[in-house]
């Protein structure tokens, strides 16, 4: 039972709130302008599947789906997010895949690097494994160290090359650190994972 | 030339149902855009929203198998005031007479939610009703009242007798919304 739900006396609220969520939900930057744009999206996305009316039954699952149901990459694609970066950031064992890739994806933009953020989401991906895997193994110090070298690759002038010698350079001094070798795709992870989370907001 | 007679403005339309109509339809979208959001989260683990299909929307989720859980939107103005029994459950109350097989209006928003469960079993996750208003306190203490309870023995004997009430009527619905009282109860 959800009473108490939503505005129907007033349409500019129901946009408002469902704005609200948005925001919430993805952390992406926007003005009030934008996010009743988006949200406005989101409600036609709905009208556009409620007036299809050819579905035939018996119909499959994933017909189904593309008739008459809106998955997350309808909402990925209006909030102009990749769907492609996401499902590799979900192929991890990190959690909260929407936001990490709208901060990740925030974060190549500022550092011109949007047209690497399906690999980035990769390297996040694998780094997130990686340490799922090895956090019995690595001992909470090189942990530390580890995540302030990477930390200090942030701070200098970014650009992808300088990025990939300094996490070469790190696998270097830390590659025996766990069982599974670290690597430096999976530094890399941790590199833009560290930067994904500067970006929260 | 003087043209006589009231100008569109100057006159009060037959009937403005249409621009409320409307609106009560764009708050189902409304609701079911909100609702289509959450597929943003990790938590929620939701698969897919379905637009009004089978009923306002369904919700798919879970890992496979996936199940459903279906959504009945109903936006009112706040001059109608709250939902009632008799508006919930399709079953009016007439007190001294619950004995007798009283008619279910097949529309309202139990009966209409439990043929979810007829037609897909164990794939029905869950029933859920949402509303811009609330309920009226009468039908949020019976509710309340029945969630709380292990079975309806539990009841007190007035809300047992509404019970048996209303699963007398969806018993005789064609088919049956409920076989029993404790097919209801469950």
């Amino acid at each position: 039972m959800h009473t108490d739900q939503g505005q129907i006396e007033s349409a500019d609220a129901a946009l408002l709130e469902i704005a609200h969520v948005v925001f919430n939900y993805s952390e992406i930057e926007l003005g009030q302008r934008q996010a009743k744009q988006i949200a406005r999206d989101i409600v036609s996305q709905v009208r556009g599947k409620v007036a299809h009316h050819t579905t035939i039954v018996p119909t499959s699952d994933e017909q189904l789906r593309r008739d008459k149901g809106i998955v997350v990459g309808d909402l990925l694609s209006v909030l102009s997010l990749s769907a492609q970066a996401y499902d590799a950031l979900r192929a991890g064992a990190g959690s909260d895949a929407v936001k990490t890739l709208s901060r990740l994806q925030r974060f190549c933009e500022k550092h011109d690097m949007q047209k690497f953020i399906v690999q980035i989401s990769e390297f996040k991906a694998s780094w997130d494994v990686w340490r799922t895997i090895e956090r019995h193994n690595v001992s909470g110090t090189d942990f530390l160290l580890l995540e302030n070298r990477a930390n200090e690759v942030l701070k200098g002038k970014l650009t992808l090359e300088r990025v990939v010698a300094e996490a070469k350079d790190i696998v270097k001094q830390f590659e025996m650190v766990g069982v599974t070798p670290l690597t430096p795709e999976v530094v890399m992870g941790l590199i833009f994972s560290m930067a994904a989370q500067s970006e929260a907001l | 030339m003087v043209i006589a007679g009231p100008r569109l403005g100057q006159v009060e339309p037959r009937e403005r149902a249409g621009a409320q109509t409307g609106r009560k339809y764009e708050y189902q979208y409304e609701r079911t855009a909100r609702a289509a959001l959450d597929l943003l989260t990790d938590t929620a683990k939701h698969v897919c929203i379905y637009c009004d299909w089978h009923d306002d929307y369904v919700i798919e989720t879970g890992d496979p198998p996936t199940r459903y859980m279906f959504h009945q939107v109903k936006g009112r103005t706040s001059s109608q005031g709250p939902w009632d029994f008799r508006e919930f459950f399709g079953v009016s109350l007439k007190k001294g007479k619950s004995s007798r097989k009283a008619a279910t209006n097949l529309k309202a928003i139990v009966p209409r939610m439990l043929l979810h469960y007829a037609n897909f079993g164990d794939n029905c996750v869950g029933l859920a009703f949402v509303t811009n208003a609330g309920l009226n306190p009468a039908l949020s203490e019976f509710l309340q009242t029945v969630a709380g309870s292990a079975d309806t023995n539990a009841l007190p004997r007035e809300m047992r007798n509404a019970f048996d009430h209303v699963a007398r009527a969806y018993a005789a619905t064609n088919p049956p919304l409920a076989m029993s009282t404790a097919e209801l109860f469950a």
